[in-house]
C-alpha cells in the first residue's frame, strides 16, 4: 500500500493528531471563522454552505467552521449572528425573503441593519413541483382544480413566511385560487412527503426538486424566474404560462454590524475568486446549485431594496397573526 | 397520628402540580386555537391539565398508602457540586480552560469527606492538561486555554 | 446486478488497505467522541467534513460512517460505567448498564454491549441485503399521521421503561413533553416559555438535559451516601461475561437487531426510538423481566443491538430515497454532494461501489470495534477502582467541557446545573427520569406530526385510524396499555381478596 504525501497528512489531520492549518500571525484570519447556517444540517443552505465553503477556505487561506443553527425559519440563527462580536470571527447566511422576513412579522431581534453585507453566494429560484404520475401537467391544471376544489388542492411548502410560502401566496393572489396549505420545516420533508403521496403540490426550489426530475419522479410545472433557467431549460416559467411572477430565495453572506471593511473585503474577494473555481462551478451545476456572485455593495443594495419590498408585502397581506 | 402516611409521593404530586402551574403560566398568553386549528398553546395547555390529574393522582395515594419514610437530605454535596459546576460556567470562557478546570476540582473536592486535598491538587494538574491536550490539541475544539487577559485580542 | 454480487463487490472493495485503514480511524475516533461525554457525532463529523474533500468519495464515507457508529459504541462505554449518556441512543443502556457496573459487573457489561452491537451489525447488514430494493418504499409511506401513530406507540411503551408508580411515570412524561416545547413553535413561529431568553429560543438540548438529570445527580447521590463500591473485588474471570450471561442475551440480540432494523429506516426518529422500544418489549418478554432497573443483562444486550442496527440501516432512505434520516445522516448526505454524487435512487444503480461498499465497511468496522474495545475491557473496568472521591470531579469536568462544546455557550453549563439539581429532587421524590428523557425526544415531533395531519385531514381526526399503518400502530398501542394494565389491575383484585379473607 502506498499513502502519497497529501493523503497521509490528510490521515494524520483526520486522526485528530495534528491541527488544522497553520494561521499567519498578523493576517486576517489568524484563527477559525464560524460560519453561522441557520438552517438544519443536509437542508438548501447547509448544503451549499458545505459545498462552497471549502473554495472559500481555499482562497481565504483560513479555516471556516460551520455551525447549524436552526429555528424559526432563520430567525434564531440570524439573532445569534447580529449579536456575535464583530470581531470577524463570527459570520453567516443570510437567506432572503426567509430570514429576512422575520423582522417584518415581529419583533425578531435583528433588522437588516443589524448586517454589514459580505457578498451574495447562490440564487435558487421558486418552483411549482408535483409526482411525476400527478394528473397536474401545467400551472393551468392546477388551476382548473383549484377551481373545482377550491381550498383544498394540498400543497406543501418549506414553512410559514419562507419563500416557497410566500411564492404561493402570490400565485393564488395572481390566479384568485385558494390552497390548502400545509406548512413544514425546511425543503426536504414537504418533497419526501410528495413523494410518499401525502400531498398533491409542493412550493419548493429548483435545488430542491431538480435531481429528482432527473430521476424521474418529480415533475416540475413551473419555475418563477424571468426567462427559462440555464440550469433547467426544459421547465417552462411563469409567465410564459400567464402568471409573471418572479421569486427565489437568495443566499449570502453577512457580519455582525461593525465589522472591520478590510476583513470584510478579504472575504468578499476569497467569495469572488471561489464562484470562479472551475472545480466548484461543475460541482455547483452536478447538483443544480445556481452560483451568482454579488459584492459587498451590490448585495447591500439588494438586502434594502428587498426589505423594502417585503415591509410592503407583509403590509399588504400579514400572514401570521 | 401522622397527618401524611407517604411524604415523598405527597412531595412528588406537589412538584407535578407545581411545574404545571408554572408552566401553564408562563404560557398563559399562547393562543390555545382548537383541536382542528391548534395553536402554540394547545399542546401544552392540555399537557399542564394532564399533569395536574396526574399531580392529584399521586398526592392522594400519598395520604391513602403507607409507604417508606422520607428520604433524608444532605445539603453539603448538593451545594458543592452546583457551586463547581457555577465555578466552571463563569470561568471557562474569562480564565480559559486550565484554570476553569483546576478550580472546578477544587471546589468539588470539598463535597465528599473523604478528599484529600493534596490528592485534589494534583488530579486538578492532571485534568487540566489532559483537557487540554484532547479536547484543544486533540480535538481542535475552539476552548480557550488561557485568561482573557492574557491571550492576544 | 444482483444485491448479493453488489455487497460481495463492496466487500471486496471495502477490504483494500486504504479504505481498511479509513475504516480503522473512523471506528477510533468515533470511539473516542463516544466516550468523550457531551461530544457528539454530529458536531465531529460537521468539523471533519471539509478534510474529507480530499478522499475519495468511498473512503469519505467509510470513515464517517465509522464515527457514527462508532460514536454510538463509544457512548455506552462511559453509560455503563458512569452513567453518563453522551447520546440520545445510550440513555437505555444506562439503566440496566450502569446497575451491573455498581455490582461488580462492569466487564461482563461492556462486553455484552460490544458483541450485541457486533452481533447487530451482522444482522443489519444482512437485512439489507436481502431486503433494500423493496424497503426503499417504506420510508415514503410514513405522512405525518403515521408518524404521529408510531411516537404514541413510542410513548406508551415508555411507561414500561419504569419500574415504580405507572401514575408518576406518566406525570414524568408530560413534564418531558413540556420541557420539549420550550422554544419556537415550527407550526406557527411563535416563542413559548423562554423566559425572554435568547438562548432558550432553539429549545432546551437533550446533552445538558440528559447529562445533568443522570451523571450529575448520580454524583450527588453517591457522595451523600457511600456505598461500599464492590469494583475493587472484580476478580479477573468476572471481567468476561459467564455463560449465562450468553444464554440469556442471545434472544433479546436478535429481537433487538431486527427490531433497530425495522424502525431505523423511518426518518425522523425511528433509530431513536429502537433501543427504547427493544428495551421495553425485552421487558416484557423476558422470564427475568422483573429484574429489568437493577442491573439485568438482557436490559443491555436489547438496546444496545436495536441502535447500531438502526445506525445501520438508517444509511438506507438516505441512499435509496436521498432523505436524510437524522442530523447525522444528513451530513453524510452533504459529504456526497460535496463529492459530487446524490443521495437518491440513482446511487444503487450509477454508484453500486459505492452503495455496498459503505454497506459492507460496516461490517468490517463493527468487527474493528470489538477487537478494538476488548482488549480495553479491563482497562475500562480499572478506571471503576480508582477511588471515587477522585472519580466524581473528573465525571464533572468532562460533563462540564463537554456540555460546553456543544453550542461554546456558557448558558449550556447552566442548564447541566439547574438539570442536575432536577434530577436529584426527582430522585429524592422517586420518580424515574428514563420516561422524562424519551418523552423530551420525542415530543416535538408528536405535536407537529398531530398538527400537520390533522391540516392534511382537513380536522378529520378518523385519518388516523384510516390509514393502515397508522391504525396498526395505534391498535399496537392499545394492546400495549392493556398488557399494562393489566397486571396491575390483577394484583389489586388480589389484593382485595387477600384483604377481604
Amino acid at each position: 500500500m502506498k499513502l502519497n504525501r497529501r493523503q497521509f497528512s490528510m490521515l494524520a489531520l483526520a486522526a485528530g493528531a495534528s491541527s488544522v492549518p497553520a494561521f499567519a500571525k498578523g493576517t486576517y484570519p489568524e484563527r477559525p471563522i464560524e460560519l453561522i447556517v441557520p438552517f438544519a444540517p443536509g437542508g438548501g443552505t447547509d448544503l451549499s454552505a458545505r459545498l462552497i465553503v471549502p473554495y472559500i477556505e481555499k482562497y481565504l487561506n483560513g479555516t471556516i467552521a460551520v455551525i447549524n443553527k436552526p429555528g424559526a425559519g432563520g430567525q434564531v440563527g440570524a439573532v445569534q449572528i447580529a449579536r456575535a462580536k464583530p470581531d470577524g470571527y463570527t459570520i453567516g447566511f443570510m437567506n432572503v425573503p426567509n430570514t429576512m422576513m422575520k423582522p417584518h412579522e415581529r419583533d425578531a431581534g435583528f433588522t437588516v441593519d443589524s448586517f454589514d453585507p459580505i457578498a451574495n453566494l447562490v440564487f435558487d429560484p421558486a418552483v411549482l413541483a408535483t409526482r411525476a404520475d400527478s394528473k397536474y401537467k401545467t400551472l393551468a391544471d392546477v388551476v382548473a382544480e383549484c377551481k373545482a376544489r377550491p381550498g383544498k388542492v394540498t400543497i406543501g411548502s418549506a414553512g410559514i413566511g419562507s419563500n416557497t410560502h410566500l411564492d404561493l401566496l402570490r400565485f393564488e393572489h395572481l390566479a384568485g385560487i385558494k390552497f390548502h396549505h400545509i406548512p413544514y420545516d425546511g425543503g426536504a420533508a414537504p418533497r419526501t412527503a410528495l413523494l410518499g403521496g401525502h400531498l398533491e403540490l409542493i412550493a419548493s426550489a429548483l435545488g430542491d426538486c431538480q435531481r429528482f426530475q432527473k430521476e424521474g419522479t418529480i415533475r416540475m410545472l413551473g419555475i418563477l424566474t424571468k426567462e427559462r433557467f440555464p440550469m433547467a431549460p426544459d421547465v417552462p416559467t411563469y409567465a410564459e404560462q400567464g402568471y409573471p411572477l418572479e421569486g427565489g430565495a437568495s443566499r449570502g453572506l453577512v457580519a455582525p454590524e461593525g465589522m472591520d471593511p478590510g476583513q470584510i473585503a478579504a472575504i468578499e474577494k476569497a467569495v469572488e475568486q471561489a464562484l470562479q473555481d472551475p472545480e466548484l462551478i461543475k460541482k455547483a451545476e452536478e447538483i443544480a446549485l445556481p452560483l451568482v456572485f454579488m459584492n459587498s455593495k451590490e448585495y447591500g443594495a439588494y438586502l434594502q431594496k428587498s426589505n423594502q419590498e417585503l415591509a410592503e408585502a407583509w403590509k399588504a397581506t400579514p400572514w401570521v397573526e | 397520628m401522622k397527618l401524611t402516611r407517604n411524604p415523598t409521593d405527597v412531595l412528588a404530586g406537589i412538584l407535578l402540580i407545581g411545574t404545571a402551574l408554572a408552566f401553564l403560566w408562563i404560557g398563559r398568553t399562547l393562543r390555545p386555537g382548537s383541536i382542528t386549528q391548534m395553536g402554540p398553546g394547545y399542546a401544552p395547555n392540555l399537557l399542564c391539565f394532564i399533569q395536574i390529574l396526574l399531580g392529584l393522582g399521586v398526592l392522594a395515594a400519598g395520604f391513602r398508602k403507607e409507604g417508606e419514610p422520607a428520604e433524608t437530605w444532605s445539603l453539603r454535596p448538593v451545594l458543592i457540586v452546583a457551586l463547581a459546576i457555577a465555578v466552571f460556567a463563569v470561568s471557562v470562557e474569562e480564565l480559559g480552560l486550565l484554570a476553569a478546570v483546576c478550580a472546578t476540582v477544587i471546589v468539588s473536592g470539598f463535597a465528599s469527606p473523604e478528599s484529600r486535598h493534596g490528592q485534589n491538587l494534583l488530579l486538578a494538574l492532571f485534568l487540566a492538561l489532559f483537557s487540554t491536550v484532547v479536547f484543544v490539541k486533540g480535538l481542535n475544539l475552539q476552548i480557550p486555554v488561557w485568561p482573557a487577559i492574557g491571550r492576544q485580542a | 446486478m444482483s444485491t448479493v454480487d453488489g455487497f460481495l463487490h463492496g466487500l471486496a472493495l471495502a477490504a483494500q488497505p486504504l479504505n481498511l485503514l479509513y475504516c480503522l480511524i473512523g471506528a477510533l475516533v468515533g470511539t473516542l467522541i463516544g466516550v468523550l461525554p457531551g461530544v457528539g457525532p454530529v458536531a465531529t463529523i460537521a468539523m471533519l467534513l471539509p478534510l474529507t474533500f480530499y478522499l475519495e468519495p468511498l473512503q469519505a464515507l467509510i470513515m464517517l460512517a465509522g464515527i457514527f457508529y462508532g460514536a454510538q459504541y463509544g457512548g455506552s462505554t462511559t453509560a455503563i460505567l458512569v452513567n453518563l449518556p453522551g447520546e440520545n441512543s445510550s440513555v437505555v443502556t444506562c439503566l440496566d448498564g450502569y446497575q451491573m457496573a455498581r455490582k461488580g459487573r462492569a466487564g461482563p457489561a461492556l462486553a455484552i454491549a460490544a458483541l450485541a452491537s457486533l452481533f447487530a451489525g451482522i444482522f443489519a447488514t444482512f437485512f439489507i441485503v436481502l431486503m433494500a430494493p423493496p424497503l426503499a418504499g417504506f420510508a415514503l409511506a410514513f405522512g405525518a399521521a403515521e408518524y404521529f401513530s408510531l411516537m404514541v406507540l413510542g410513548l406508551i411503551a415508555a411507561i414500561v421503561l419504569a419500574s415504580g408508580s405507572v401514575l408518576k411515570a406518566l406525570g414524568m412524561m408530560t413534564l418531558g413533553l413540556l420541557l420539549s416545547m420550550v422554544g419556537t413553535d415550527v407550526n406557527s413561529g411563535a416563542l413559548r416559555f423562554t423566559l425572554g431568553l435568547p438562548q432558550l429560543m432553539d429549545g432546551i438540548d437533550f446533552v445538558p438535559l440528559a447529562m445533568g438529570i443522570f451523571a450529575v445527580s448520580e454524583v450527588i447521590r453517591n457522595l451523600e451516601s457511600p456505598e461500599p463500591r464492590e469494583t475493587l473485588k472484580t476478580r479477573f474471570r468476572d471481567l468476561w461475561p459467564t455463560r449465562e450471561d450468553f444464554r440469556r442475551s442471545w434472544k433479546p440480540a436478535l429481537r433487538g437487531s431486527a427490531l433497530g432494523s425495522i424502525l431505523g429506516l423511518l426518518p425522523g426518529g425511528g433509530a431513536m426510538l429502537s433501543s427504547f422500544a427493544a428495551y421495553s418489549v425485552e421487558k416484557r418478554l423476558s422470564p427475568n423481566g422483573h429484574l429489568f432497573g437493577q442491573g439485568a443483562v438482557e436490559g443491555v444486550a436489547a438496546p444496545e443491538s436495536a441502535n447500531n442496527a438502526g445506525a445501520q440501516t438508517s444509511f438506507v432512505p438516505l441512499l435509496t430515497l436521498g432523505i436524510p434520516g437524522n442530523a447525522v445522516i444528513a451530513l453524510m448526505a452533504g459529504a456526497m454532494m460535496i463529492h459530487g454524487v446524490q443521495p437518491g435512487p440513482q446511487v444503487m444503480t450509477n454508484n453500486p461501489e459505492l452503495f455496498w461498499g459503505v454497506i459492507a465497511s460496516m461490517i468490517i468496522g463493527n468487527f474493528m470495534l470489538v477487537v478494538i474495545n476488548l482488549p480495553m475491557l479491563p482497562l475500562w473496568v480499572r478506571l471503576l477502582s480508582i477511588p471515587y472521591r477522585l472519580f466524581y470531579p473528573a465525571i464533572l469536568v468532562f460533563c462540564c467541557i463537554g456540555v460546553y462544546t456543544i453550542n461554546y455557550a456558557v448558558f449550556d453549563v447552566v442548564m447541566l446545573l439547574v438539570f442536575g439539581l432536577f434530577g436529584y429532587i426527582l430522585y429524592k421524590f422517586r420518580f424515574e427520569p428514563a420516561p422524562l428523557l424519551l418523552a423530551f425526544v420525542l415530543g416535538p415531533l408528536m405535536e407537529e406530526n398531530f398538527r400537520r395531519a390533522m391540516m392534511l385531514s382537513f380536522g378529520d381526526p378518523l385519518i388516523f385510524i384510516q390509514r393502515p399503518i397508522s391504525a396498526t400502530l395505534l391498535g399496537l398501542a392499545v394492546i400495549l396499555i392493556a398488557v399494562i394494565a393489566l397486571p396491575s389491575l390483577r394484583k389489586r383484585r388480589q389484593e382485595t381478596f387477600a384483604e377481604a379473607g
